[in-house]
């Protein structure tokens, strides 16, 4: 991993943001320090390539995780909004005809002199939603390629602990393509077979533009199936970016953007006078690539980035800032550890 | 490489244009961003273009350039600095021969000397002068001094193919005439034939050969010898000059009329000769041709066929010193164009006299014409009379053709007396000596019987009057016709009552012959027929009716052009002469190279021009960077492929 920048949940600004950077085999945190770019390395070229098996050795202890209380469908490994029978005492109540005599607690009855029972906790899994943009923005570089590693990487995770988990994707002709529920040993298979099916291609100056329907996948997402966590795959290079980021925070459960951006996008490659084409809008815009308007560039995407990450903090979006160059692994569990979604 | 107009380097001045148009000119390039979002927010973001452009070459410019450079190359005329082959003035001394004519491939020797030539001249330089000699039958001067390759060009379009032989001696006077002291004169002789060493002494000349080892067959005689009676004999020698032996087939035409066709066997370098008889009357045309009957290449097609006119005999005059013999002089007047003047002795003046007959009268021993003697009263020098004997026998008789047609088997002589001589041949006697000889007396043809009419009966025998048919024609007969040569030179009979006439070659060509001037040199092989040109004042009309035909002339190949086996002479570099200037440097022109390359710039040019319109057609894909569909497909098989895999072996 060449640089991962990981703000604190609810945390505003690049001042907050913790770094963690890894050697080249991606084996762990080895210092920490600012943003650099590092060597440059193309990352995965295909949205379905499967995982490295390096990579799934070290997501092998990960479980997801849940801030916010979640309601299951099954008993599981996150703490429920409902009472259950786990080992965790959550309360008491007046015994009434029909609750298990097992559950009396008789010294808090000796005390209160009455009868009281005890209600523990309940433990359900947690259905973790994930949102691609495959959107044309995200086809430069390795973006489009790294989101669904992520995907995979965050299936694996979700399988692995009993969750259950979906994938929606906003594809760049703007549908919404979205897996079933997956749960088990077949999970990656799935995942795979549904992010095949995305329509993805290079883009060409001849290409018509066109935006992806980020929204609607968000709202997707978020509109079926039982509340839980919802991460969003994206270099969210879009107009209404800010709705994107409202979308994703509205809801129960929690939400973690993870903000995809390539090399194109921080240091493109440009010299003279040139004619930039937005590849979903197509909007033109002219510039000379001098050194200072590079430099100007450089710094305007700075504060974007820093406006996205107070935008999202607002809203109670975790923000892990990525690149496509780094290691998948490094993005689930150094990145997305420490916004609480993967344990 | 050394440039003969530096000069035309300047045009490389244009590069400076074109690099500045590249520094200047604003080329906005079309690039497809992920978004330009951000782009938007960035305040020195401009939409005017900087006058001052990185210089960005692209394919163009390259192209551009490469032709911009190759062309400026070529107006600069580059060259090779070579071995002398040009000097100050160089003469071009190109064989003309009959052999020229050979086809080595697709082009004849005399093509392939124009294009050397053409090539070596092609390095002509400023203040170097060209002369082209023409090295055929007689050497004519093609062109003199030329400056340029084009005049040079020009004159080699007038090489004449020839059939006879090339006098390179008088092209080498020729060249020797336009040399000048001044100058540095290279001779530069293309042939197929070696050139005699004697030619090239003292001299800087190069040698170019030409041609190839090959096979070939001709007919290099045909000699007519009129036999009266409408028949003539005719001499046909035929020759293979190739290495191996070849079966031919031999066609004798009178008239276009095939008379004979035989099949011939010519052993390796071997040369035959065939005779027989043709029926004809005077003027018409015999025309013998031998092709080869299997697979053998004829590499000369000229020295094919050989021509002669068919001719009445001549009429001869015989005087007959004898006392009286009927059985002589009727014999005598029995052969076609013989007029006999009976005499009783020789006569002292034998002029106008074709044939002297002495039949028992004195020889004198300085007679100069042909004679037959018959037991003369006395024997002329360098013929031995031996003792009479009686009753000789006629045992043996040669096959000489005093004796064709005849048998004297059944000769009986009753008293004879034998010959001999060393200068003469047997031609028919027994045991007891030669009764009859021939041969050449001192340079007279002489034939001598050693036997009276009177004391023999071979004037009552059917033989006599053949033998002296035999004998007239052996002894007066026409001499043969002979043709003339290519390349030779003939004298044309005009005959009285005009001025000229008109003598029109194979080639269609017509040339008038005055009878001032009637030499001709026939320089090619066939019938040159001969007409009636202009009349002498006062001459007769029906000398000058239309369409008359005098005799035509035949032409016959020269027999040593056929000789194709003969391998070519080796190539001579220029030597300058000991004491003569130094020669200047040849000079290969490089142009010729340069410019296909200008032309391969421009049509890459068009090809990259097109094949990036058609990539901007076809819209997507094969970009690189991101995902192909490709790609995509293929994992998506392979995913679908593991799915049914696992539901396979899921209970």
């Amino acid at each position: 991993m060449r640089g991962l920048r990981l703000p604190r949940r609810g945390a505003a600004g690049a001042d907050t943001a913790l770094v963690a950077r890894a050697g080249p085999s991606g084996a762990g945190p080895v210092t920490s320090g600012p943003v650099t770019s590092g060597p440059r390395a193309d990352g995965p070229a295909d949205l379905a390539a499967p995982l490295p098996p390096a990579v799934v050795t070290r997501l092998g202890p990960h479980r997801l995780a849940t801030v916010s209380r979640v309601t299951g469908t099954r008993e599981g490994a996150h703490r429920s909004t409902r009472h259950g029978h786990s080992l965790e005492f959550a309360d008491q109540r007046p015994y009434v005809a029909g609750d298990d005599p097992r559950s009396l607690d008789l010294a808090a009855s000796r005390r209160h002199g009455r009868l009281l029972v005890r209600i523990h906790e309940a433990e359900d899994d947690t259905s973790l939603r994930v949102v691609l943009d495959a959107s044309r923005s995200m086809a430069f570089g390795g973006k489009l390629g790294m989101a669904g590693q992520v995907a995979r990487a965050l299936g694996h995770v979700a399988a692995h602990g009993g969750d259950r988990i979906r994938v929606v994707v906003a594809t760049e002709d703007g549908r919404v393509t979205a897996s079933p529920w997956m749960r088990g040993a077949a999970t990656g298979w799935t995942i795979g077979h549904t992010l095949a099916a995305v329509p993805t291609a290079a883009p060409s100056p001849d290409d018509q533009p066109g935006p992806a329907a980020l929204l609607d996948a968000i709202r997707r997402a978020r509109g079926e199936g039982p509340a839980g966590p919802v991460v969003l795959v994206s270099d969210l290079l879009v107009l209404d970016w800010t709705e994107v980021v409202r979308a994703l925070a509205t809801g129960r459960g929690d939400a973690v953007l993870v903000h995809l951006l390539g090399r194109d996008d921080r240091a493109p490659d440009l010299d003279g006078d040139v004619d930039l084409v937005d590849a979903e809008t197509g909007r033109v815009v002219s510039i000379a690539a001098t050194d200072e308007v590079l430099a100007a560039h450089t710094r305007a995407l700075a504060r974007w980035q820093d406006e996205v990450q107070r935008h999202a903090a607002r809203h109670g979006v975790a923000v892990v800032a990525a690149d496509d160059r780094d290691q998948v692994d490094e993005i689930v569990t150094v990145g997305l550890r420490r916004t609480g979604v993967v344990a | 490489m050394r440039f003969a107009n530096p000069g035309g380097l300047a045009a490389l001045g244009l590069l400076v244009p074109l690099v500045v148009w590249y520094l200047l000119k604003s080329r906005r390039a079309r690039r497809v961003v992920s978004s330009t979002m951000v782009w938007q927010s960035v305040p020195q973001a401009m939409t005017a273009a900087t006058p001052w452009q990185r210089f960005r070459p692209d394919a163009t410019f390259w192209l551009a350039a490469l032709a911009l450079v190759v062309g400026a190359t070529a107006l600069a005329r580059p060259y090779a600095v070579v071995d002398a082959t040009l000097g100050d003035h160089t003469i071009v001394i190109v064989d003309a021969s009959g052999s020229m004519n050979a086809r080595d491939g697709d082009t004849t020797r005399l093509e392939r000397a124009r294009r050397d030539v053409a090539t070596v001249v092609d390095g002509i330089g400023d203040g170097q002068e060209v002369s082209v000699i023409e090295a055929g039958s007689q050497a004519r001067v093609l062109v003199a001094g030329a400056t340029t390759a084009d005049e040079v060009d020009g004159a080699l379009g007038r090489l004449r193919l020839q059939h006879g032989p090339a006098d390179l001696d008088d092209a080498f006077v020729l060249a020797t005439a336009l040399q000048r002291p001044d100058q540095a004169t290279v001779m530069h002789v293309v042939t197929d034939r070696e050139v005699p060493g004697a030619l090239v002494a003292d001299r800087a000349v190069s040698v170019q050969p030409v041609g190839e080892v090959q096979d070939n067959l001709g007919v290099t005689r045909l000699q007519v010898v009129p036999r009266g009676s409408g028949t003539s004999d005719l001499f046909v020698a035929l020759r293979n000059w190739s290495q191996h032996p070849v079966e031919a087939r031999l066609s004798i035409t009178v008239d276009d009329e095939e008379v004979v066709a035989e099949v011939v066997d010519l052993a390796p370098r071997d040369a035959i000769d065939r005779t027989m008889t043709v029926r004809g009357g005077a003027g018409a045309v015999v025309r013998a041709t031998l092709v080869p009957a299997d697979d053998t290449v004829d590499g000369l097609a000229l020295d094919d066929s050989a021509w002669g006119v068919l001719r009445s005999p001549e009429q001869v005059r015989v005087v007959a010193a004898t006392p009286g013999n009927v059985f002589l002089t009727a014999a005598l007047e029995a052969v076609e164009g013989v007029e006999v003047t009976e005499v009783a002795s020789v006569p002292d003046d034998l002029t106008g006299v074709d044939l002297l007959v002495v039949d028992r009268v004195a020889v004198p021993d300085d007679v100069a014409v042909p004679m037959l003697l018959v037991a003369p009263a006395s024997w002329p020098d360098g013929v031995s009379a031996a003792a009479p004997v009686e009753l000789p026998s006629v045992t043996i008789q040669s096959d000489h053709e005093l004796l064709g047609s005849v048998d004297l088997s059944d000769v009986a002589v009753a008293t004879a007396t034998p010959l001999s001589g060393d200068e003469l041949t047997p031609i028919a006697g027994g045991t007891d000596g030669d009764l009859v000889v021939a041969g050449r007396l001192r340079g007279v043809p002489t034939v001598a019987l050693g036997f009276s009419l009177l004391d023999s009966n071979l004037a009552l025998t059917a033989a006599w009057p053949t033998f002296v048919s035999n004998a007239v024609g052996w002894l007066a007969g026409a001499p043969p016709a002979v043709a003339a040569v290519a390349g030779g030179t003939v004298v044309v009979d005009v005959p009285a009552g005009l001025d000229t006439v008109l003598v029109s070659p194979p080639d269609g060509s017509t040339v008038e012959v005055s009878a001032i001037a009637p030499s001709l040199v026939v320089d090619r092989v066939g019938l040159w027929r001969v007409a009636p040109g202009a009349a002498a004042p006062g001459a007769d009309p029906d000398v000058l009716a239309d369409g008359a035909e005098l005799p035509s002339l035949v032409v016959n190949p020269d027999g040593d052009e056929g000789d194709l086996a003969q391998p070519p002479p080796e190539a001579v570099a220029v030597v300058a002469a000991g004491d003569g200037p130094e020669l200047a440097p040849g000079r290969q022109p490089l142009a010729a190279l340069v410019v296909p390359v200008v032309l391969a710039a421009l049509v890459l040019e068009w090809l990259r021009a097109t094949v990036v319109a058609r990539r901007r057609a076809a819209g997507r894909g094969g970009r690189g960077g991101g995902v192909t569909g490709a790609g995509r497909d293929r994992s998506a098989r392979w995913t679908s492929s593991v799915a049914r895999a696992v539901a396979r072996v899921r209970p």
